[in-house]
């Protein structure tokens, strides 16, 4: 059994848990996961070296052989390898390595609670972060900081995910995206939350927006949504991973509004959402359509079905056994009206219509409402 | 009588006016909000050349419909609607059975059919035009109400 003295080299604090890790000793299909922990140890201490050393261009001879950790023993309970410095590391080296091992315990934290890495990572550190994790199956888990009060655990879905926010498509969009300012800090960095809960990290580039951005936040910390309009890079299936600077910035409704609630997920609906086709809801849409929507609400009109239409535009619909009525925002923010009846044969159509009022009266006499107008 | 194209050897007609096509109502036409589907249903896919895709009641039933686009195609539905061979007449259109032409199931939903719509490619280059044969479509199906999975019934859609 190891005595306490050899229990204190335990400098990575680093477990594993599940699966094949439960039974004693260590799986050495797991072998490869000490070697891709070593890997990560080995990016942060270059990373930290050259941030002390900005003058310096190149590292030290040597210098990853001497960021090195060793196997010593496993614990029992799970498994825990107890990692030592290599006894050829040198003190200074020895300063650089606990650095390295908490920093990436920092970073492991900061993927598992928001999905994202620092934005200072290299590619090759990237890719070191990346590979950590690959050989750990479904009901199995690494612990970052084990036995402490703040443990980090990573297993495959938190690194799936981590995955699939890193994938990126080559070319960003412009448009709008709707959430919950979550965070704002003063180097012009955000985050978003959207409707279904992604939380897409964000900067901005104008400083005068910093006020704007302000404002909107703090709508959102009392459960305000807010709309950008931006360029946002995206993923394999049209959703935004990252937003990549922000023009403007407003409100949009409290998330209490339920109508506004689904005109929200529906906006953020991805391109080709439509079996492959179907553009992006358009923010001059989103805008008219949101203005319709308060104004109906407050005239106690039937609540609509609320969907996107393939063009970028919104419609508002209202559905019988006998009738259809159909209120849209297109692309360019203008109205439309269509309504049929089937069995009177009634039928009217009202394209591109700019004056929301005139687009309302219409509907006031085609979908039931109170015709109160509620308090504001 | 619309001015319909020629069909092609192996396709078919129907001509039971009872028969159902069953349509599938893809997730972003359907409010869940509401449980209602929208018109968009009814719009033909990007690459089927003005031909809306369905299946034949006679040779496929709802439930057979909706399985081959969540399990076969791997494809999100928010269940099967159908319309009447005599609901798709009144909107100018025909159900044609094309199954003979398609690779044999389950490359191919059985009994697929289309809604023949290449006669009116021009015409509903029109809004209005468009938005009458939704809407009228939208109406019928709707009156069915949805076929597959049953309203009743405790299996859960696909997630979107």
């Amino acid at each position: 059994m190891p005595d306490q003295e050899e229990n204190d080299l335990d400098v990575a604090r680093l477990k594993f848990a599940g699966g094949r890790y439960e039974k004693p000793g260590y799986p050495l299909e797991g072998i490869d996961e000490l070697e891709r922990y070593q890997r990560l140890i080995q990016c942060a201490a270059k990373h930290i070296w050259r941030e002390a050393n900005p003058k310096r261009k190149r590292l030290p001879a040597n210098f990853e052989e001497r960021v090195r950790l060793r196997l010593r023993y496993v614990l029992p309970g799970s498994v825990v390898p107890v990692l030592a410095p290599d006894v050829d590391t040198m003190s200074e080296e020895g300063s650089i390595l606990s650095k390295s091992i908490d920093l990436i315990d920092e970073i492991f934290e900061q993927i598992v609670k928001h999905v994202e890495l620092p934005e200072w990572v290299d590619d090759e550190f990237s890719q070191a972060i990346r590979g950590f994790g690959g050989s750990l199956a479904n009901n199995e888990y690494s612990t970052f900081r084990a036995g402490s009060a703040h443990e980090v655990r990573y297993g495959r879905a938190e690194r799936k995910a981590l995955i699939d926010a890193m994938k990126t498509d080559a070319e960003p969009l412009s448009g709008a995206l709707i959430g919950r300012i979550e965070m704002l800090d003063v180097g012009l960095k955000f985050a978003l939350i959207d409707p279904n809960g992604r939380r897409i990290p964000g900067e901005f580039t104008e400083s005068s927006l910093f006020e704007d951005m302000h404002d909107v936040h703090h709508l959102s910390e009392t459960a305000g949504l807010v709309w950008l309009d931006c360029t946002f890079s995206t993923d394999d299936g049209g959703y935004p991973t990252r937003v990549l600077d922000v023009y403007r910035v407003g409100p949009f409704a409290h998330s209490s509004n339920e109508w506004a609630l689904r005109l929200a997920r529906v906006a953020s609906l991805p391109k080709g959402w439509l079996d492959g086709a179907g553009d992006r809801v358009h923010l001059d849409a989103i805008i008219s359509m949101l203005a319709l929507i308060e104004s109906l609400q407050q005239h106690g009109f039937a609540r609509p079905s609320i969907f996107a239409d393939e063009e970028g535009g919104l419609r508002l619909e209202w559905l019988t056994d006998a009738s259809h009525t159909v209120a849209g925002a297109g692309p360019s923010g203008f109205f439309s009206l269509y309504h049929l009846n089937v069995s009177t044969g009634e039928e009217r159509f009202e394209p591109d219509q700019r004056a929301r009022d005139v687009i309302i009266e219409m509907l006031s006499e085609l979908v039931p409402h109170t015709g109160e107008v509620a308090d504001a | 009588m619309p001015d319909f194209l020629d069909l092609e050897d192996g396709e078919v007609q129907l001509d039971d006016e009872a028969e159902i096509v069953w349509r599938q109502c893809a997730p972003g036409c359907y409010d869940d909000t509401t449980d209602q589907p929208g018109a968009t249903m009814f719009r033909p896919h990007q690459d089927d050349g003005n031909k809306l895709s369905g299946a034949r009641s006679s040779r496929s039933s709802a439930k057979d419909a909706y399985e081959h686009r969540t399990k076969v195609m791997q494809r999100e539905s928010r269940g099967t609607w159908g319309v009447t061979v005599k609901e798709i007449e009144q909107v100018d259109s025909r159900a044609v059975d094309d199954s003979a032409l398609l690779d044999p199931p389950p490359a191919s939903p059985p009994g697929h059919t289309y809604f023949d719509l290449r006669h009116l490619a021009e015409a509903h280059k029109n809004r209005l035009v468009r938005e009458r044969f939704r809407s009228k479509l939208l109406i019928f199906a709707n009156n069915r109400q949805r076929q597959y999975p049953p309203l009743d019934s405790s299996i859960p859609l696909t997630e979107s």
